[in-house]
């Protein structure tokens, strides 16, 4: 609509303003105090070259672990609820040179740990759909910024399905790409080898245009690797596509309402000219219990650098270094974070790295052995997102079925392959539920040329 | 599975009260029971986690490094080109 000249960028700023508003979901931390001036020059740039700046005047929201230079930072945490960057990580300097108005910062679970976006210190975040329901998470306000159409488009992180499932708890599309295409550089650590800064959009055209701007090689990130273009998709791409099935992502774990969905998307692909393979990755059940192993061992070795000497909370009332060191620590963190800096410690301490951590690096090379031998069959997977619909804010779990119910995505987190969740069914309480495609690496575009063309045959992903 | 959740407390340079600590070691304890599930997989020692690296990576093409000079004319405090901290203790 910009680039036809139907509405302004200074409009669309202004409505997007209206329903922050508006809408009390609690899906900021930090709203920025400029986007109306960036939006007048927006509308001011003379003949303005798209191909350069593909995001000219585009309010997009950043989840609040992604470090913005001069604005607050906190990974909602205590610990960080006074840290304001000096430099912009490499994926705001592409935003901001692609024209892009960063409307704020949003919440999130403390340290991006957690799968409803209830552990920051700042609060939960409420589902736009219904302000009783979870926004999922951790990039739970990202995606209840865009479903609210509190920013057109937001940056998540996600480690172990982060972007995915707020993404589909709010009923937009989360792209999580292939591990390395988006430089890492100036994102807070949580897991180094797992997490991805992705995209949650509310359609696959967005993701593809917002991951275009994004991805790069960058010399900062020495994880980071080339990426190519998506150039968008065609309508036909599921013609003749062979998709698979993971048996083990279909146990009687996932709930009747979540299959369903699954088998009714698989049911349309198949209309569309799909040929769908039930298959077998057997590792799979391992696939969780790896990726807590190796989260949790990296978490407690990142966040250690939170000590309260060069940076964030530092207690009061110290007597000695060591003191003020775990009073720093013990009142800036919150529980599910000293949760995991324990289990991580505990994992990779004498006498039990052996039988933890190691055992856990094996595992996922046999899930990677697997993936891939499954990869040679078929061209995407597709599988549940969550196992279980959006779940109201209050609702008691054990840690057990907290973790567990990540089996879904954590596979292609600890792969490093590209997954994509994209809105399909309903639930009985009236809240959405995506289904996951998952490609092999670097085959993004195969990814969301399938998920485009999945998009526009349910005649989804109509932008406002 | 037996575990000092103190000793694991320490070793994390946290200090947990009596209230934290009821609920952290039977949290822990849950979680450690459910990674425990994880056998003893043989994949011939090839164990290492790194990704191949494509074989066309080109040069970056885009990468502006912070410079110390911007660290620390960024830094609340600095002497002589170091940028200083609040000191840890008093006294």
């Amino acid at each position: 609509m910009l680039r036809e000249n139907k509405c302004s960028a200074a409009e669309i700023n202004a409505d997007v303003q209206a329903r922050i508003k508006e809408k009390q979901l609690n899906a900021y931390i930090t709203l920025s105090a400029d986007t109306a001036e960036i939006a007048e020059n927006a509308d001011n740039s003379f003949a303005v070259n798209w191909d350069q700046h593909p995001l000219m005047g585009i309010p997009v929201a950043v989840k609040d672990n992604i470090s913005t230079k001069g604005m607050l930072t906190t990974c909602g945490s205590r610990m960080l609820s006074n840290y304001v960057p000096f430099y912009d990580a490499t994926v705001i300097e592409k935003l901001k040179h692609a024209g892009a108005v960063i409307t704020g910062k949003t919440n999130m679970d403390e340290f991006a740990m957690g799968c409803a976006s209830d552990t920051s210190i700042f609060g939960s975040v409420k589902n736009p759909i219904n302000a009783d329901f979870s926004a999922g998470g951790s990039s739970g306000g990202s995606a209840a910024a865009v479903a609210s159409g509190q920013a057109i488009a937001a940056l998540g992180s996600d480690t172990g399905g982060s972007v995915r499932q707020p993404a589909s708890f709010c009923g937009v599309v989360g792209f999580k790409p292939t591990y390395g295409t988006v430089s890492r550089y100036g994102l807070i650590a949580f897991a180094s080898s797992l997490d991805q800064i992705g995209t949650i959009t509310r359609n696959v055209y967005d993701a593809s245009l917002l991951y275009n701007t994004i991805c790069d090689r960058d010399r900062r990130d020495s994880t980071s690797v080339s990426a190519r273009s998506i150039s968008l998709p065609n309508c036909s791409a599921l013609k003749g596509l062979k998709i698979g099935l993971p048996s083990e992502l279909m146990t009687d774990e996932i709930s009747a309402e979540v299959k369903k969905t699954v088998n009714d998307a698989i049911i349309e692909m198949g209309k569309a000219g799909a040929v769908i393979k039930p298959i077998s990755v057997p590792s799979l059940k391992y696939a969780v219990s790896a990726y807590y192993i190796i989260s949790s061992a990296e978490a407690a070795s990142n966040l250690g650098r939170f000590d309260g000497i060069r940076y964030g909370y530092r207690a009061k009332d110290r007597r000695s270094l060591k003191e003020m060191y775990e009073r720093t620590r013990s009142e800036g963190f919150g529980l599910e974070v000293k949760r995991r800096i324990l289990l991580g410690n505990f994992v990779l301490s004498e006498g039990y790295y052996d039988s933890y951590y190691k055992r856990a690096i094996s595992a996922v090379e046999l899930l990677k052995r697997e993936i891939s031998e499954a990869f040679k069959k078929v061209d995407v997977m597709v599988s549940p997102v969550y196992p279980e619909p959006p779940f109201r804010l209050n609702k008691v779990r054990s840690k057990t079925e907290r973790y567990t119910a990540d089996i879904c995505t954590v596979p292609a987190s600890l792969t490093g392959y590209p997954a994509i969740s994209v809105p399909f069914g309903c639930s009985a309480d009236g809240m959405p539920i995506g289904i996951q495609l998952m490609a092999e690496r670097f085959n993004d575009q195969k990814l969301l040329s399938a998920a485009y063309a999945f998009e526009q045959m349910i005649g989804g992903g109509v932008d406002e | 599975m037996e575990y000092d959740i103190k000793k694991i407390a320490e070793l994390s340079a946290l200090r947990i009260n009596a209230e934290e600590e009821n609920i952290l070691r039977q949290d822990i304890a849950e979680m450690i029971g459910l990674v425990s599930e994880l056998p003893d997989i043989s994949v011939n020692n090839d164990t290492g986690q790194f990704m191949d690296m494509r074989s066309d990576n080109p040069e970056p093409s885009y990468c502006k490094c912070v410079t110390s000079d911007e660290i620390v004319a960024a830094a609340p405090e600095s002497i002589h080109g170091f940028y200083t901290v609040p000191k840890a203790l008093e006294n």
